[in-house]
């Protein structure tokens, strides 16, 4: 037991060590730490009545000393929109990424490991899925459900599926041959253990790289959405939806969409970036 | 087939429209050859930008603003009479009409040379036919509201018998497209989607979702019009609108006053401010608590801050009242009780109400197009202590919801055009599912209604709107915020001479100078 721990702590170092040497993705870690700083203490940095208060004669004014992004067409202050926006943008993220993981994988790992008709079954419903362009489908689900916050993170979450369900069936089936798992089947493991225990484990390096990457796409999904009108409801401030609110003004008052897409931006980058160092930091090839 | 001669018959004027304008580059066919065009003398052909697609272009059975005027273009009416309905009528496919003693009976004296555009002959019997698809549609039926039957003693003439004397008759009378009977007989569908019209535009084509045209019609009875091909192209986003208007791609468009900052200040392009009948407005369901409570209407009506938002939501192209009839409509008067901004006075109504705030009103439901007058509502709500959370629909979804009464509170804009008569259509009880959206219903406002349609007299007519605007606003039925204008912007070069009230403009009157 004990040398189990050690060495799952000497793995860990290990792979720190090898993130670390990749300066853009400690940059990434940096910007991500940053913005989910801002998201948890968002009511320390400024209070939410700011971002909803309405102050009519200060409509559209640039940024000052007093409204640091300046103010929209409601004379709401922008900065405090963005930072309370990022709540939104960056929960719907995470939260549709990691249910879009947990199902895709079970579907996932089922089709691979099991083959034969499970892995024809769920392949083809994939394939039917794929068929769809993901905006569309998110599109549909939010039509049918209605505009939520609740329908719009199940909408995105359905539009990721296929994808990873595709990527884990995959990666399942290389590990899915290895003599490890036939060993475990020869002491008549069950599947459930074999799956979980064995298999997934030893393929989440794409999974996690996969995921940490989804975020960034699911953040921009969302930010999409509420710009054609069908995500958060109004006057919630999410990024896209603060976006959507400025296209009127490109001309008059860039500032609008200039601030929001400058955080879209950041986040999607960070959320890439870290992934792209993941992706070298668990690569067993690389280990040196 | 049909349908791909036509259009291949309009791609070939697109590019011979093209060759005219001079600009040499007959690979760029579309858009951009139209606006290059624009800069040069003698231009005949205008494109023309719409924010949402035609769905029919059935002369009676349509809906939308967008249908309303291209087919303004295709038909002709009997008479033309501006909605604002203080201007004399002007005789069109009729060039003379008289009105019995008793009020009852209107006969049209027909001209004998107005042609449909397949080159036959309009006659009486077309007039009726399009009279009683009037009276039969469930769209349009109420702009002939009191016509029982059309007689047709000659080839030039038509009686319109009316069940009641109608002052409003001629007015209503006068927005009937007079349509062919033969045509219709021979094929319904094409009917409604390819028109053979009396105007002085021919439809000659159409990309589902993408364009529309139409072309002058040279055997039109007025003289062809000077604007030769008409190309109507749909561009659902307002700033693209106003790009394509800067650039030249397009050179008229309906506005919204939030791109006017855009607009205002480039030379090349004029800004027309239409006044129009349509309000915006708060509805609220009056079959639910506390709506019902007379004072927590006239607390909301008191809460809204209208001048704020005339700015936010109108960049102040609008005009602030409170009163469902517009101020330069039949029956409006300033004694009509306005209600202003005092939130003080709000929060006096609702404790005397018993109504303990903050009070949480539910949902205020609107379509995507409105959710901004919803943001500025709910904080005006907010600072008298109701709470309303914001609920953005699809539209038609929403219209749905509306009509069927599942809803708390609204905001949106209504018009409802033609005479002041129109108006019962938001407070009887008949159009509760219609357009009475407060599902408001008192039997004394539907006999003052239907007195109103009944009297000949003006004076007393006007008493008896005044009465029913009066009654309205003390029981703050709705919380109408303000009349809207409608923007047109067009080039400069374009001579568009006056656009009447209501925005229903002609293109026959267009001309490039």
């Amino acid at each position: 037991m004990n040398s189990k721990k050690s060495r799952t702590r000497e793995q860990l170092s290990e792979f720190w060590r090898r993130f670390r040497k990749n300066k853009s993705a400690v940059i990434g870690l940096v910007l991500l730490i940053l913005l989910v700083g801002m998201a948890l203490f968002a009511d320390v940095i400024v209070p939410y009545s700011k971002c909803v208060e309405q102050v009519g004669s200060e409509r559209l004014q640039g940024p000052s000393s007093a409204h640091i992004f300046g103010t929209d067409e409601f004379g709401r202050d922008l900065f405090a929109r963005v930072v309370h926006g990022s709540r939104y943008s960056l929960f719907i993220g995470v939260a549709t990424s990691l249910m879009a993981l947990v199902i895709g994988a079970v579907l996932g790992a089922s089709a691979g490991y099991f083959g034969g008709m499970v892995d024809n079954i769920i392949c083809r419903i994939v394939d039917v899925f794929m068929c769809v362009p993901p905006i569309l489908l998110s599109l549909a689900v939010v039509a049918a459900l209605g505009t939520s916050m609740r329908n719009l993170i199940v909408a995105i979450t359905i539009s990721c599926i296929p994808g990873n369900v595709r990527l884990i069936r995959s990666v399942v089936l290389t590990v899915a041959e290895q003599d490890y798992v036939d060993v475990a089947r020869s002491y008549g493991t069950s599947n459930a253990r074999i799956i979980f225990r064995y298999v997934l484990p030893n393929a989440m390096g794409p999974i996690i790289v996969n995921t940490t990457m989804a975020i960034s796409d699911m953040i921009l999904s969302a930010a999409g959405l509420s710009f054609i009108g069908m995500g958060i409801q109004p006057p919630s401030p999410e990024w896209g939806a603060l976006l959507s609110a400025a296209q009127n003004y490109i001309f008059t008052s860039p500032y609008l969409l200039f601030f929001p897409g400058i955080f879209i931006l950041l986040s999607s980058l960070s959320f890439n970036l870290v992934g792209d160092g993941l992706t070298d930091a668990l690569d067993p090839k690389l280990k040196n | 087939m049909k349908r791909m001669t036509a259009f291949f018959l309009a791609a070939a004027l697109v590019v011979s429209m093209a060759g005219c304008g001079g600009s040499g580059s007959k690979g760029e066919v579309q858009t951009g050859a139209a606006g290059e065009a624009g800069a040069q003398s003698g231009k005949d052909s205008i494109t023309i930008a719409t924010d949402v697609d035609i769905d029919t272009l059935h002369p009676s059975d349509f809906s939308t603003t967008i249908e309303h005027t291209i087919l303004t273009q295709l038909y002709d009416p009997l008479m033309y009479m501006n909605p604002d309905g203080a201007h004399e009528p002007e005789p069109r496919i009729a060039e003379s009409y008289t009105v019995s003693d008793d009020g009852k009976d209107y006969t049209f004296k027909l001209r004998s040379d107005v042609t449909f555009h397949d080159g036959s002959a309009v006659t009486a019997d077309d007039v009726k036919f399009s009279l009683e698809l009037y009276m039969n549609s469930e769209y349009q039926g109420s702009q002939v509201a009191g016509l029982e039957s059309v007689e047709v003693p000659d080839a030039s003439t038509v009686i319109c018998h009316l069940d009641n004397p109608y002052s409003p008759f001629l007015l209503g009378v006068c927005q009937v497209p007079i349509a062919s009977k033969a045509y219709y007989e021979k094929s319904e569908s094409d009917f409604s989607s390819q028109p053979v019209g009396s105007g002085p535009y021919k439809y000659t084509g159409r990309e589902k979702g993408s364009k529309i045209t139409l072309e002058a019609y040279d055997g039109y009875y007025r003289g062809e019009a000077a604007i030769k091909n008409v190309t109507y192209e749909v561009i659902p986003d307002q700033s693209t609108t106003a790009i394509a208007l800067k650039t030249g791609e397009v050179d008229f468009a309906m506005a919204e006053s939030s791109t006017m900052a855009q607009i205002q200040g480039d030379e090349a392009l004029t800004v027309e401010e239409v006044g129009t009948s349509g309000f915006s407005y708060i509805s609220m369901n009056l079959e639910k608590e506390p709506f019902n409570d007379v004072r927590v209407r006239q607390a909301i009506n008191h809460a809204v801050n209208r001048e704020n938002i005339a700015a936010v939501c109108y960049d102040n192209e609008a005009e602030i009242n409170s009163n469902i009839c517009s101020k330069e409509r039949f029956g409006y008067s300033d004694d009509q009780f306005q209600y202003t901004y005092d939130p003080e006075k709000a929060k006096e109504l609702l404790a005397e109400a018993g109504v303990t705030t903050p009070l949480n009103l539910g949902t205020i439901l609107v379509a995507e197009k409105y959710s901004n007058l919803a943001t500025v509502i709910q904080s005006d709500l907010a600072a008298v202590g109701l709470e309303v959370t914001i609920e953005v629909k699809e539209f038609n979804a929403y219209i749905d919801d509306l009509t069927s009464g599942n809803y708390d509170i609204t905001a949106l804009e209504m018009t409802l055009d033609g005479d002041t008569q129109q108006l019962e259509m938001a407070f009887c009880s008949d159009y509760i599912g219609t357009a009475n959206n407060a599902r408001y219903s008192d039997p004394d406002m539907d006999d003052l209604f239907a007195q109103a349609k009944a009297e000949t007299d003006t004076d007393k007519r006007e008493a008896i709107f005044d009465q029913i605007f009066t009654k309205a606003q003390d029981e703050a039925i709705y919380a109408v915020i303000c009349n809207p204008m409608t923007l047109y912007v067009h080039h400069t070069d374009l001579d568009c001479q006056e656009i009447p009230f209501e925005g229903i403009y002609s293109i026959y009157n267009f001309s490039w100078k």
